[in-house]
């Protein structure tokens, strides 16, 4: 334990202390020492970084939870929104100026719990959107209650006889909404999040990033160490045109696998509406 | 008990208040053809010459309708009877069950052989209906002409006259006489209206109407051309009792009736215009017309509906007020 | 009998084309000049047994209301309509088919309820229709012929407006209508020739027909709209499908989101981006949005909320008429929230009222809840709308170099207004929240910045009010009976007035399409003239009357309609006369 926090506690500095990424740091970040999220915040930085995004057309949305707080960390425009509520307010602004970089940001019961409705009709809408999802399975800012991906049997002041309800995976759900790129990423490995953190906002359309991100805090059963014991990476011949493949290994808990499942190019939800308004489409 | 009377005339009428006023409980529902509250036929005359108004004409209130409690179905005519399950059926498939049936339809004006091709060009003259339509014509028309030997005729023209049109009577007669085979005017009728200056012509009738420019021309049997704003023509009254074909109900012209105003079938009654009863007189059976007799029917037939026994005298004579003159009239030898 | 105002209602179930019955009709008296206000009714149920009945009235005078009772009724369907008959006023008439099916018994049988007050015409509507097209569509064209000869109206303009509602269906089709249409026309002179006059003034010139809801869509994307996103909801749908069809034309989109809380999240996104957007729901959906609302008044991000009332609580009455939820819109937040709420009256205030909505939200940072209700938003009227086009318009207060210098979002300012930009605009960046927050729009939860932060927001309606319209004061101005309303209640209550002045008493009306805030000189004013205060709304609590008497210390007389149809004038007049009667006692 004792060696885990620590070790935990300095990977989290160093992501947030980057200093190529020192043009897109903000306010310093209020997460506990050791948190998962910053790597995924650090992952964000490097990748606008390198993708030389203007900091006047980068939005990042966030709902309520201790990810939410996201957007006060890094430069660009930021909109802290309601609990759950991120993706639907993202699609607003993206479609109201699709020459923005809008980057969603939230946590595991913000996406799956409380704002679990909206997930689904992002994907499937194919927005030009990332949404990174950071899954510590617990409700961190309320103090570690359960949370949907918590695993059954963890005991919290919610659930002091142990939770009975089985998780739910982020990656299948995203894999079932039709999202066009899905990836999982442990906030262990630096730079394969910032990698595909920038993959994910090259994308065109809908791009999902499920990061493993250990609650040091109020997560007793799923820790940095509970996971780093079960990821792997993908197959390396892993085909990422072929979705039900993905799924299954999506699906699988023992390992869990990391990297990219799934990216298919088709029209985004910019492409096709863009064929309506030039009038390519006609109504009924 | 429900009794349904099929014709808001007066005989019906009067049969429904009879029924209501003696039995406050009794069901009654009176179906008539026409749009309009009971009226009283023979003062359309007046109405159309503007001496009465539509109200004065009223024979049975709203007040009097809802103070009575009778149902009355305006607009409504009855396509079928079936005596055996003691049902009606209107014109629209409703069904409506009864105990007593009294059918109170009345005559209605028709056209023989000749004329029934030229139905369109003639003016009805019945109907409260007729009337106020012709009204809204009338300052339209100036030559008119009447065809048509009854009583219901010299009426029209006494009408016609006092709005001042002027008027061509023809008829098949020698001479005008409108079937008032005994009156105070006797033979003088027909040199009285002349003097009138109604325009007669005698032995002739109507065989071709045509439409012109300002009307119509018409040809006479015995080649006259005549030219008129409006035509008005009947040939004879004819019971209006289609509702009783396919029963079993004795009719000949008429639906036939015994002095209680029975028809051959169980429960159902007929009285007015539409039923013939014997005459003792003429040892024949007869439609006794007029306004006093239907009256007179309709309480008739609305006591005997409640089951008591009362029988109908025949009325002889008929009053008619003839331009300001006072007219009694029998009509047959 | 001569008319110049006739009320017509046809009643049906399914199939009977009892709304295509009320658009052709409306559309033909619309073509002839008159005035014309088309009310449909019904049921929340699709198919099956659902009663539908479309009232058109039309007068060659301007209507404000659906006025009390109809004048011809058209039983489509016999059983349904029975109990419309007591709505037929003294003298009027009914027609029904004579052509049904089958027998009917005397309690189903709608001619069997006529009573002698009232005037029964039997047509064989079935029957003439399957002459004209062989099945028994078109029934409602029989109908409309027989209506067009029974008020001697023009059939030129009705043939006319068949031949326009039916052209994309094909010639065939068109014939058809027309011969039903005929069929009826000369059954009708032939049985019934005694007709009315509907008497028709020369020089009337064509009139449009639009509803509320269209108004209000016309009049957002002439000003600027350039996204919707919305859940389907009755009675506020028809908006979101103008929308959709218009806006991609626009450069602009529609999105139909997984619900109401996603559609109003979109719109304070697009907003946020610098971009008009609005939602248009009813009852349950402004329930759901209610916490983005408040989030729209803390990070001060503009929002158009249009709310078409229908009845309630709850999933309630979808499909009928309620002015129930001011309540929510006034106070429907948690802490100290704010909000814009506008009633429009009619259509015409429709057009206008949304573009003054999408102004004010813009400039002042604010939700404007914009409360409509069924009746107003599917009535169809003719209305000579100025059209006011500027797709634009933009009342963003922006931030001067100097201020860009420093910029703080959230600028103490005396009118309370911060200067802003938005994403994709040079300058400035910054990060907002719904969490209370200091002047650079990052979160802080200080006792003195809650204070002055709130006050900031508050002082935004203060400031508002120098763009607010007058309030209109109708009526005699010398009347101390006086009447308040808002929204599609003042119709009635205008025609109530004008009924009570015919019977000799005289009042005035104040309104507003501004319910908060409000022009409060005016209406402190105009109450203080008043001896008699009548406030007639449709609802059980007297929402309005609530905040007038809040807010102006008045005790008037409430007319409490919780009514599942438009509010009566008669009633509204019987209140005046007793008012006046208390008065004079």
């Amino acid at each position: 334990m004792s060696f885990l926090s620590k070790r935990s506690v300095l990977e989290g500095l160093n992501s947030a202390k980057a200093s190529k990424t020192k043009e897109w740091r903000d306010n310093l970040p209020t997460w506990c020492p050791g948190c998962g999220h910053f790597t995924g915040l650090h992952g964000l930085y490097e990748a606008v970084e390198k993708l030389k995004i203007p900091q006047k057309d980068f939005v990042v949305v966030s709902g309520i939870g201790c990810s939410g707080r996201f957007p006060f960390f890094i430069k660009g425009f930021g909109l802290h929104g309601l609990h759950g509520r991120a993706l639907p307010l993202a699609t607003g602004i993206k479609i109201a100026n699709p020459a923005l970089t809008v980057v969603v940001v939230g946590g595991d019961g913000d996406g799956v719990g409380i704002g679990g409705g909206h997930f689904p009709h992002a994907a499937r809408n194919n927005f030009n959107l990332t949404y990174i999802l950071l899954d510590n399975s617990i409700y961190g800012l309320t103090k570690g209650q359960i949370s949907p991906t918590s695993p059954m049997g963890m005991k919290s002041g919610t659930s002091p006889y142990g939770n009975i309800a089985r998780p739910i995976n982020p990656t299948t759900l995203a894999l079932a909404y039709e999202a066009t790129f899905v990836a999982r990423v442990f906030s262990r490995e630096r730079d394969m999040v910032s990698d595909i953190i920038t993959k994910a906002i090259q994308h065109n359309g809908f791009s999902f990033i499920h990061v493993l991100s250990p609650c040091v805090v109020f997560n007793k059963l799923i820790t940095y160490n509970s996971w780093h014991e079960v990821v792997a990476d993908l197959p390396a011949d892993h085909d990422t045109q072929n979705r039900s493949k993905a799924m299954g290994l999506a699906a699988s808990i023992d390992p869990i696998y990391l990297g990219i499942f799934h990216q298919e190019n088709t029209p985004s939800f910019d492409d096709l509406s863009q064929q309506i308004k030039k009038g390519l489409i006609t109504p009924a | 008990m429900k009794s349904v009377i099929i014709g808001a005339g007066v005989a019906g009428i009067t049969a429904a208040k009879t029924i209501k006023e003696i039995d406050r409980d009794a069901e009654v529902v009176v179906i008539g053809d026409e749009m309009f509250l009971p009226y009283k036929r023979y003062l359309l005359t007046e109405l159309l010459c503007g001496l009465l108004t539509q109200d004065d004409l009223i024979f049975l209130s709203l007040e009097l309708l809802h103070k009575l409690d009778i149902k009355l179905r305006m607009g409504e005519s009855v396509k079928s009877i079936e005596p055996s399950k003691k049902l009606i059926t209107l014109h629209h498939n409703e069904i409506i069950p009864y105990d007593k049936l009294l059918i109170a339809t009345g005559c209605i004006p028709s056209l023989g052989l000749i004329l029934r091709p030229y139905k369109s060009y003639i003016q009805h003259y019945y109907s409260l209906n007729d009337i106020l339509v012709l009204k809204n014509r009338l300052p339209e028309i100036k030559k008119c002409i009447v065809f048509g030997k009854g009583v219901s005729c010299l009426d029209l023209i006494s009408g016609l006259y006092n709005l001042e049109k002027q008027i061509t009577y023809i008829t098949k007669g020698k001479r005008a006489h409108f079937g008032l085979k005994e009156s105070e005017f006797k033979d003088k009728l027909h040199d009285f209206l002349e003097e009138k200056g109604i325009d007669i012509v005698t032995e002739d009738r109507i065989v071709s109407i045509d439409t012109s420019k300002h009307g119509y021309r018409v040809d006479t049997l015995r080649q006259k051309k005549l030219t008129a704003d409006i035509i008005f023509g009947w040939d004879h009254y004819t019971p209006n009792i289609s509702c009783i074909e396919n029963t079993s109900i004795k009719k000949r012209l008429g639906i036939l009736v015994n002095a209680r105003l029975e028809t051959s079938e169980k429960d159902i009654y007929a009285a007015g215009d539409c039923m013939e009863i014997y005459n003792p007189c003429l040892k024949k059976y007869w439609i006794n017309f007029g306004f006093p007799n239907a009256l007179e029917q309709g309480r008739v037939a609305g006591e005997n509906m409640l089951g008591r026994e009362e029988e109908y005298k025949i009325y002889e004579t008929i009053t008619f007020n003839l331009m300001g003159k006072s007219l009694k009239a029998r009509w047959w030898k | 009998m001569r008319y110049s105002e006739i009320t017509i209602r046809f009643c049906g179930i399914a199939g009977d084309g009892v709304v295509s019955s009320g658009k052709i009709f409306a559309g033909a008296c619309a073509k002839i000049g008159l005035h014309v206000m088309v009310n449909d009714i019904y049921s929340a149920e699709i198919r099956g047994l659902g009663k539908s009945s479309s009232t058109i009235r039309f007068s060659t005078s301007k209507l404000n209301s659906m006025g009390d009772g109809i004048d011809l009724l058209v039983g489509m369907a016999a059983k349904e309509s029975i109990v419309d008959l007591h709505d037929i006023k003294q003298e009027g008439s009914v027609m029904y088919d004579t052509s049904t099916p089958g027998s009917v018994v005397e309690e189903d049988s709608l001619v069997a309820h006529i009573t002698p007050e009232i005037h029964g015409y039997g047509i064989p509507i079935k029957q003439l229709a399957n002459e004209a097209s062989g099945t028994n569509q078109g029934k409602n064209l029989v109908a409309i012929g027989a209506i067009c000869y029974f008020y001697s109206l023009p059939p030129d303009m009705f043939i006319e407006q068949i031949k326009a509602i039916f052209a994309r269906k094909g010639e065939r089709i068109v014939e058809t209508n027309i011969t039903a249409f005929r069929l009826g026309y000369d059954y009708f002179k032939e049985h019934y020739p005694l007709n009315n006059q509907f008497e028709i003034s020369k020089g009337l010139k064509p009139k449009t027909l639009i509803s509320g809801n269209e108004a209000i869509a016309q009049g957002a994307i002439d000003c600027g709209l350039k996204f919707f996103a919305g859940y389907p909801i009755t009675p506020a749908t028809k908006i979101m499908e103008i929308a959709a069809k218009e806006l991609p034309k626009l450069e602009g989109w529609t999105l139909q989101m997984e619900d109401e809380i996603a559609a109003i999240s979109a719109v304070l996104g697009a907003w946020f981006a610098g971009k008009r957007a609005m939602t248009a729901t009813a009852g349950p959906g402004l329930s759901l949005m209610s916490e983005m609302i408040n989030m729209s008044v803390m990070a001060e991000i503009p929002a158009i909320i249009v709310n078409v009332q229908r009845g309630g609580p709850s999933t309630g009455l979808p499909t009928k008429v309620e002015q129930g939820d001011l309540n929510i819109a006034l106070y429907g937040g948690s802490g100290d929230s704010p909000r814009v709420v506008m009633a429009p009256c009619d259509s015409e205030e429709c057009y206008n009222g949304i573009q003054l909505a999408f102004d004010i939200a813009e400039k002042y940072q604010t939700p404007v809840i914009f409360l409509s209700d069924l009746f107003l938003g599917q009535r169809i009227e003719t209305v000579a709308i100025e059209p006011n086009i500027d797709r634009e318009r933009c009342t963003r207060k922006r931030p001067t170099p100097e201020q860009l210098k420093n910029y703080l979002r959230y600028q103490i300012t005396d009118d309370g207004v911060s200067p802003l930009i938005v994403p994709g605009e040079s300058g400035a960046i910054y990060s907002i929240t719904g969490l209370e927050h200091s002047v650079t729009g990052n979160p802080n939860y200080e006792s003195d910045v809650h204070s002055m932060m709130t006050a900031k927001r508050f002082r935004k309606f203060e400031s508002m009010v120098a763009d607010l319209p007058q309030a209109d004061i109708i009526g005699d101005e010398k009347a101390v009976i006086g009447l308040a309303g808002w929204g599609s209640t003042i119709g009635s209550i205008l025609e109530g007035m004008e009924i009570a002045r015919k019977r000799g008493v005289t009042s005035k009306l104040i309104k507003s399409i501004m319910i908060h805030p409000q022009r409060e000189d005016l209406f402190q004013e105009f109450f203080a003239s008043c001896k008699k205060i009548i406030v007639p709304e449709m609802n059980y609590q007297g929402q309005y009357a609530d905040l007038l008497k809040s807010r102006y210390g008045i005790r008037p007389i409430e007319v409490h309609i919780p009514s599942v149809n438009p509010v009566s004038p008669l009633k509204i007049a019987q209140k005046i006369m007793e008012a006046n009667d208390e008065l004079s006692q």
